[in-house]
């Protein structure tokens, strides 16, 4: 795999270690729970090819954001033989994110809020675009094993994408929802009536069990699925399966509710 | 009021981009030496509930404000200083539909944004007043897509944030499908005092950022992504 440096792993290590990240405490729960299917698989790697704004998973490589920057480079590189690529990772960590604003907040001083999160973002963006260019050589240049790398990984992720598109378009629309996973998937979309939904079903990747379209169901709502007079909760089907028009509505919305905050706050315009 | 002024955010991600070897011989004829390729925003840390510093005040609850919030600052003025580009700027299209550029690799010239989101997010929810706040959108499309959700969301907080102050979704309270019948309690698997509503509120934003950004043009390609769970150690 391509080497990312030692300096973004020990960031990545050391901030989740402080802010109590999950590690593998439940993990087996975890994917029981929410897939169903302990070999469900979709490989990050494919994550310029595949529908936006969804959700992917990759219960294989546990590596997680280190091996999702892994990926996310190779076909960079593949795209400019040369090795140019400007990568940025901005993160907001905990011991930066909370401090800068927890302190700001205490000081009513919305405008610094906005500064700390920013800046915080900004400090970690810089140590990681540094990290991100270890491999390269002394002329500035990617080295050789880094290309053949990302060869490799490139080379798996098409083989990967081509098995799994093939098997896609193996399957009937409606069962397409379910993709790699079992029956019980195609029944849990049914039960929400998403069988007439097949194609914007078709663009996701997230079965989800049986026993949660059974609540989903009974709540009665398909968009706001669950209840409960304290506000309301986007069902986990919600993205799975209704992707389509009302979650952009909700996306939309948080997008002009920023901007507002923004203006509002600071007397910032949205530039974008 | 220019709250940006002291913040050298955009300088500091523009110089280290052009300070990286990947960027030192650039062969591309069409991106601009400092153009970000692949922006990764990683937002990671679980908020905490009371008595943290997150709880209460004025401002966004602390998990959305930091996870989205800082980003969405972030990418803004990124965009403003041309650091990252769109590819077709395409403005308000559909991205339900796969388009024929996200079907292969990477080969524009526009930027490619990585939005570190979780499986969580599924457990998230926004207050129905959120909704409200599309009112405020200068498009007529936006205003009427809210409209059926209006009166619903201005009865709670006619700014469209209701909620997003902490009112409701802080701390690990009953705000989450977990708690449902038949769901396996997914608190069993969380570290003690999690914020697991305000934490999977943070991730759903991250996952409907990322939907925006791409239909805005302000990227070439934004995708969210689950990276599951992070191995520490070696």
């Amino acid at each position: 795999m391509i080497r990312t440096g030692g300096h973004a792993r020990s960031i990545l290590q050391r901030g989740c270690a402080q802010e109590s990240c999950f590690q593998t405490r439940g993990i087996s729960h975890y994917l029981r729970f929410f897939y169903n299917d302990p070999n469900f698989l979709f490989p990050i790697s494919l994550i310029p090819k595949v529908h936006p704004g969804t959700v992917y998973t990759d219960i294989v490589n546990l590596d997680g954001v280190l091996g999702a920057l892994q990926r996310a480079i190779s076909p960079l590189l593949l795209r400019t033989p040369q090795a140019s690529a400007n990568v940025v990772l901005s993160s907001v960590y905990g011991p930066q994110g909370v401090k800068a604003y927890g302190d700001a907040k205490r000081e009513a001083n919305a405008a610094e809020i906005a500064y700390n999160a920013a800046k915080a973002v900004a400090v970690l963006a810089r140590q990681r675009v540094t990290a991100a260019s270890s491999p390269s050589n002394s002329n500035g240049e990617a080295s050789e094993d880094v290309h053949a790398a990302a060869k490799e990984a490139a080379a798996q992720a098409r083989a990967a994408y081509e098995a799994w598109q093939s098997l896609e378009n193996s399957l009937p629309p409606a069962v397409r929802a379910s993709k790699l996973s079992s029956a019980a998937v195609a029944s849990a979309a049914a039960a929400l009536g998403a069988t007439s939904k097949a194609n914007s079903a078709r663009t996701t990747l997230m079965p989800a069990p049986a026993t949660t379209a059974a609540v989903t169901a009974e709540a009665g709502d398909p968009w706001l699925h669950f209840a409960n007079g304290r506000g309301q909760v986007l069902g986990p089907l919600a993205l799975a399966i209704k992707s389509t028009s009302r979650t952009d509505q909700l996306a939309r919305a948080l997008w002009a509710a920023s901007e507002f905050a923004l203006r509002r706050e600071l007397g910032v315009s949205s530039v974008a | 009021m220019d709250a940006f002024a002291a913040v050298p955010v955009a300088q500091a991600v523009r110089s280290a981009a052009a300070s990286t070897p990947f960027n030192s011989n650039s062969k591309s004829k069409t991106r601009s030496k400092g153009q970000i390729d692949l922006l990764v925003l990683n937002a990671g840390y679980v908020p905490m509930p009371s008595p943290s510093p997150c709880v209460g005040g004025g401002w966004w609850e602390c998990g959305l404000g930091d996870m989205h919030l800082g980003h969405f600052t972030f990418v803004q003025r990124l965009a403003a200083e041309g650091l990252i580009t769109g590819g077709s700027g395409d403005n308000d299209r559909d991205i339900s539909a796969p388009s024929p550029e996200s079907s292969h690799a990477v080969q524009s010239s526009g930027t490619t944004c990585l939005v570190v989101a979780s499986d969580i997010a599924r457990l998230g929810g926004f207050h129905s007043s959120l909704l409200g706040a599309l009112e405020s959108a200068p498009d007529s499309n936006h205003k009427r897509a809210a409209a059926a959700s209006t009166a619903t969301a201005n009865a709670v907080n006619p700014g469209g944030e209701g909620d997003l102050r902490s009112e409701v979704t802080v701390g690990a309270g009953p705000y989450s499908l977990a708690r449902a019948p038949g769901i396996l309690n997914a608190w069993a698997l969380l570290p003690d005092h999690v914020s697991g509503g305000a934490y999977a509120r943070a991730k759903l934003a991250n996952v409907l950022f990322a939907r925006e950004l791409e239909r805005r043009g302000i990227v070439q390609s934004a995708v969210s992504v689950s990276n599951a769970f992070v191995k520490l150690g070696e």
